[in-house]
């Protein structure tokens, strides 16, 4: 007999960073690292529990900047460089280390799992990391869900509704093009929910999404069953929100697995420690110390002084925690079943790059837990979809304006650091529909004005959600990447306003757009249409 | 599934398990790959404008005790609303929207502060802050209030303030029969007939939501019918609301036997299922000439909004 359920959800987002104007560009390394470190071994973990007839299930969100990028040929082929750059540093360090056994054997460690994460991608994965989504997909055991366009926080977007509904339609789209099907779950960007938001999301046929967990606790009326069921808002949409129990048990900076003493040392890295000219030509080609990956010591404790990773120690320790995860779900459900007259649900949903990246063990911690859950039949996991046609049911209330941030709603994204940025966004997303509803019937005449202004209005949809992407706003408040940030934000204002100037004037500058369609190639095939309250008619009578 | 345990939920039980203290909360991935490493040199410099000579103002909540409002003015539109087109001031007030109350009363002006710019931006600290909110600039002339400029109202629905009532419990969306798998963006889900029930349920929820409303409404009545005796003048206020609550009560209880009605026919048949209580109606409506001889003006005439 079923007791209850969990449903674990991985938010898997990176802001759309691409400089093929650089070489080497240090930002277009956060995609490379969480490949290398997430994507391609989560992949791999799932592919392992099917090879051992282990059923599981998971959720898991690819934002659109994210399937935008895992499919761009740029930084696909960028990405092998770093791949093929990262096995010939290892193979450089077992010669280094030829005399220190302890350390070659790292060495060769990282080697081995240098070598499969590329025969992984390239034989298995066929290059493309969302195919490996696909394949899990098909087999049942994989729910793939869209996030925001651009990851725009919506609750501060939405002086335009009709930006509002852009990020939503536009994710929906890339969503069917990648995945050949519309996502029947959003993860809201930064999880931020509004009143109203979910008639919007309706409409382009999303039919559940998540909430930070206040965001059902203190709706209205309060949820009979807490966060423990979902909840319908009045539109019908199922909303689930965040268990707090599972979430600390994983982040609790106290008592958090990934603090242990034998995980891997996040900070300690070769890209550091080694000498400046033996590791030059795998760091920032300028001399800047960059993380390369490879990384020798373990947590240790709370010292300067580190001891030698053990990757075998480390891997039972996952089997430890695996465990240990699984008995406090068992626990908290037996206590759960107590006050409720159906199957307790826990919700669990975290951001996916904190497995592998941050926590380099993250995936075999996943993998173990997943194990400890087949062996018995009381606790399943479970997808939304899942859930949701065994319990068809569901109250029905008004969830609360939240967000994941924190104090729980809109301060990181909108303080004193950032609040300059929307003054522009709500300009530049009233512009563009404007634009959209007067040259809605330009007619392709076959003239090269014809094309280039249409070009020229895409480019600006382009521009404008890239500017609405919440990190943005989230490291210029964190204060980390805090220039990189500000200079993308300004960069796509000062983009828009240039091609705005020139489409009014009737005078755009190919070269330029040709360059920003080169740099900023989001959303390949957008139709600035999309801005339209036309366009809106055209979807709903499928014209 | 089977169902654990056929019991009502314990809600206080489960509220003391959302043990909402502990979570973690800004465990954000970008975190952990920004903060390391040298910052890379930025050599690119881009320009934006410090303003867009248009006439906005903006308010925004920021969290449950705090808003942000910016705004621009420029000199045409200053010139048009004042006598003085160079005011050495403006005001910027902050209004709690209330569209229950009697239309003078809607507004209730909760914070007001001065300031030179023209272009600008400031917090206000309110502790209701996600409520209904609307902000205005203009200027104090002889304490009167010139408006120039209205934000756009941040409006929340009744139902959100009101809420509905717990014992409401809607199907799934998702529940929808199988193979809807849509191919493109364009093609509408077609609508089933869970959906038409669950908008049923959405309407019976709205009218239960007004119906409170009303319910409201007839309390301040008796407030008012003991303030009529210690003055007089207060007479034809009470008379003037108690019409409004008798129409409003009328309306609602029309209403809803409109909605039995509705409840009513469709059990009735139609040579199609219909996609929206609008549609069902056009159907009933096709229908009741051969079928129950009503006569199709109580249809046209009544439009279901």
């Amino acid at each position: 007999m079923i007791k209850g359920y969990w449903m674990p959800i991985l938010h898997s987002h990176l802001p759309f960073v691409k400089h093929p104007e650089y070489d080497y560009f240090l930002e277009e390394h956060w995609l490379y690292e969480a490949m290398t470190e997430t994507y391609i071994p989560l992949l791999m973990k799932m592919k392992k529990l099917e090879l051992e007839e282990t059923d599981f299930r998971l959720t898991i969100s690819v934002t659109p900047p994210l399937a935008e990028m895992l499919t761009d040929k740029y930084l696909m082929s960028q990405y092998m460089k770093y791949l093929n750059k990262l096995i010939e540093l290892s193979q450089k360090e077992i010669n280094r280390l030829k005399n220190d056994g302890q350390l070659q054997s790292l060495a060769l460690f990282y080697n081995k799992r240098f070598e499969e994460i590329k025969s992984f991608f390239t034989d298995f994965l066929d290059y493309n990391v969302l195919e490996g989504y696909k394949y899990f997909s098909d087999l049942g055991k994989l729910e793939i869900i869209t996030c925001g366009a651009t990851h725009g926080f919506l609750p501060l977007l939405r002086v335009n509704p009709k930006a509002v509904e852009v990020q939503i339609a536009v994710a929906v789209e890339t969503h069917l093009k990648h995945f050949d099907r519309t996502p029947d779950g959003i993860w809201l960007p930064e999880c931020a929910y509004y009143e109203d938001l979910d008639e919007i999301l309706k409409e382009y046929g999303i039919k559940y999404f998540f909430t930070e967990t206040h965001g059902l606790t203190k709706g209205k009326p309060t949820p009979q069953y807490m966060v423990y069921a979902p909840v319908h808002t009045l539109n019908g949409l199922a909303v689930f929100a965040r268990d707090p129990e599972s979430s600390n048990q994983v982040w609790s900076s106290k008592s958090g697995y990934p603090g242990n003493v034998v995980y891997r040392d996040f900070y300690r890295d070769i890209g550091y420690d080694l000498d400046l000219d033996y590791i030059k030509p795998y760091i920032d080609p300028g001399g800047n110390r960059v993380f390369t990956g490879l990384k020798y010591y373990k947590i240790t404790g709370e010292t300067e002084h580190k001891e030698l990773y053990d990757p075998v120690a480390a891997f039972n320790k996952t089997k430890y925690h695996g465990k240990d995860f699984f008995n406090l779900r068992t626990q908290q459900i037996e206590e759960l079943v107590g006050f409720m007259d159906r199957a307790p649900l826990i919700v669990s949903p975290y951001d996916a790059e904190l497995f592998g990246h941050w926590w380099f063990e993250g995936p075999d911690f996943i993998y173990n837990v997943y194990n400890e859950f087949n062996k018995q039949d009381l606790i399943k996991p479970v997808t939304p979809g899942e859930y949701l046609s065994m319990y068809p049911q569901n109250q029905t209330i008004c969830p609360t304006p939240s967000s994941w941030g924190e104090k729980g709603y809109y301060n990181v994204w909108l303080n004193t650091s950032n609040d300059w940025i929307y003054r522009h966004l709500h300009f530049m997303a009233d512009k563009v529909q404007d634009l959209a509803d007067k040259y809605f019937h330009i007619v392709d005449d076959g003239s090269k004005s014809y094309g280039l202004k249409e070009r020229a209005l895409n480019q600006l949809v382009r521009e404008l959600l890239l500017a609405q992407s919440s990190d943005w706003a989230f490291l210029i408040s964190r204060e980390t990447a805090i220039e990189y940030s500000t200079k993308r934000t300004k960069e796509h204002i000062s983009n828009f306003n240039a091609l705005l100037k020139s489409i009014l004037a009737e005078s755009i500058d190919e070269k330029f757009l040709e360059m920003l369609e080169h740099k900023n190639s989001i959303f390949k095939d957008i139709d600035f249409r999309i801005y339209s309250e036309k366009y809106k008619y055209r979807i709903i009578k499928g014209k | 599934l089977e169902k654990i345990k056929q019991k009502e939920p314990d809600v206080e039980a489960l509220k003391k398990k959302v043990n909402e203290k502990d979570i973690i909360k800004d465990a954000h991935a970008i975190d952990f790959f920004a903060s390391v490493g040298e910052q890379y040199p930025i050599v690119d410099e881009y320009e934006i404008p410090a303003s867009y000579n248009i006439d906005m103002i903006v308010l925004m909540p920021v969290n449950a005790e705090k808003l942000f409002v910016y705004w621009e003015l420029t000199d045409g539109l200053i010139k048009k609303k004042l006598k003085d087109s160079s005011p050495s001031e403006f005001t910027v007030k902050v209004f709690e929207v209330n569209l229950g109350a009697p239309k003078k009363k809607q507004e209730k002006e909760i914070y007001l502060f001065n300031t030179k710019d023209k272009v600008g931006s400031n917090y206000i600290d309110y502790p209701a802050a996600l409520k209904p909110m609307v902000a205005k600039i203009g200027m104090m002339s002889n304490n009167t209030f010139i408006e120039i400029l209205k934000a756009k109202p941040v409006s929340i629905p009744s139902f959100g303030v009101l809420g509905p009532d717990d014992s409401l419990w809607t199907r799934s969306i998702k529940d929808l029969p199988k193979g809807q798998v849509i191919k493109k963006t364009e093609k509408k889900v077609e609508a089933k007939k869970e959906e038409f029930v669950k908008e049923l349920e959405v309407v019976k929820q709205i009218l239960r939501v007004r119906t409170k409303d009303t319910e409201i409404l007839n309390i301040f009545m008796e407030i008012f019918e003991k303030l009529k005796d210690v003055k007089d003048k207060k007479a034809k206020v009470m008379d003037l609301l108690k019409g409004f609550v008798d129409v409003r009560s009328k309306d609602i209880e029309l209403l809803w036997l409109f909605l039995d009605l509705i409840e009513q026919a469709r059990y009735m048949k139609t040579e199609k299922s219909a996609e929206t209580i609008i549609q069902y109606f056009e159907e009933v409506q096709k229908k009741t000439d051969e079928d129950i001889g009503v006569s199709s003006e109580i249809f046209t005439n009544r439009q279901v909004n």
